[in-house]
């Protein structure tokens, strides 16, 4: 799948959910694996920076 | 008033021989005039016995019976050869309710025990219970992580370095599982897999980590049994 979904953590920081090829869309893997309450965003894999020098301090952008 | 006919074979009229051959001891034979069994069919060429429904619906299947009188004797499929009989064989044993597969000279290798656990030898000595892997996924967490292959897994979540959360696709029955794997970087680091937590529902929290930090694994494997 080329799409990621973001939420934020309860630190502050970013969650990024890496989908498994198991059948479900990504919408659905969304409802069952973003933890209940919290906001999230479906992004194209190339959204997320590779580079993860700073992978601790990213954040969340609604 | 009953009519009877009294014969011991069938011939059709353009064959040779008799098609179908019935003895005094009440074998039928087809393909053989000399049958050792209740029905016998016996062909030189890929003698095929057919149990076709031409309906196609779900409900059109087509079932092969077979059945004991009691509630102790086996059910058998036997697979045999000019050297044996039943060198293969599938039987179900009712005293114990078991379902188990033969090979090479009728030896039992694999066991569906009542409870529903396989067995199975295979290199092991003797059929014991086989605990399958519930679980499993291979994944890049460096760079933009990615999964190469997974079984019962919805999504792999990267929550900061080397720390990543695993859901499966299906839950674990209980508490009660094993989580076994590692990561590292080739031929540089050695990461340690740490559970952090695992959950009854679906979801389990994973550190790789080389002791002094947490490093993001460009290999990273996991299997859970159960």
């Amino acid at each position: 799948m080329y799409e990621r979904i973001i939420y934020p953590t309860d630190d502050g920081g970013v969650a990024v959910i890496i989908p498994a090829d198991c059948g479900l869309t990504i919408e659905e893997i969304a409802a069952k694996d973003v933890p209940a309450g919290k906001p999230y965003k479906i992004v194209d894999v190339s959204d997320i920076p590779a580079d993860r020098t700073f992978r601790n301090a990213w954040e969340y952008q609604p | 008033m009953t009519a009877t006919i009294k014969t011991t074979n069938l011939q059709h009229e353009s064959a040779a021989t008799a098609n179908i051959t019935l003895t005094s001891g009440g074998n039928v034979g087809i393909g053989t005039s000399s049958p050792d069994y209740n029905l016998d069919v016996s062909g030189t060429t890929d003698p095929r016995i057919i149990l076709q429904s031409t309906g196609t619906a779900s409900t059109d299947d087509t079932i092969f019976i077979n059945r004991v009188g009691g509630t102790t004797a086996t059910n058998q499929i036997w697979f045999g050869d000019s050297g044996s009989a039943s060198t293969g064989k599938l039987q179900y044993d009712h005293s114990n309710n078991a379902m188990t597969f033969h090979t090479n000279g009728g030896t039992e290798r694999m066991r569906i025990d009542s409870s529903g656990n396989l067995k199975f030898n295979s290199g092991y000595g003797s059929a014991a219970t086989a605990y399958g892997c519930r679980a499993w996924v291979n994944f890049n967490g460096a760079g933009t992580p990615s999964i190469r292959g997974s079984g019962n897994i919805s999504s792999v979540t990267d929550t900061a370095v080397g720390k990543f959360t695993v859901s499966f696709s299906t839950a674990m029955s209980d508490l009660n599982y094993t989580v076994v794997g590692g990561g590292g970087q080739v031929d540089v680091t050695l990461a340690n897999l740490l559970v952090a937590t695992h959950t009854s529902t679906s979801v389990f929290y994973i550190q790789f980590s080389t002791g002094a930090a947490n490093i993001d694994p460009p290999q990273a494997m996991l299997a859970i049994f159960r």
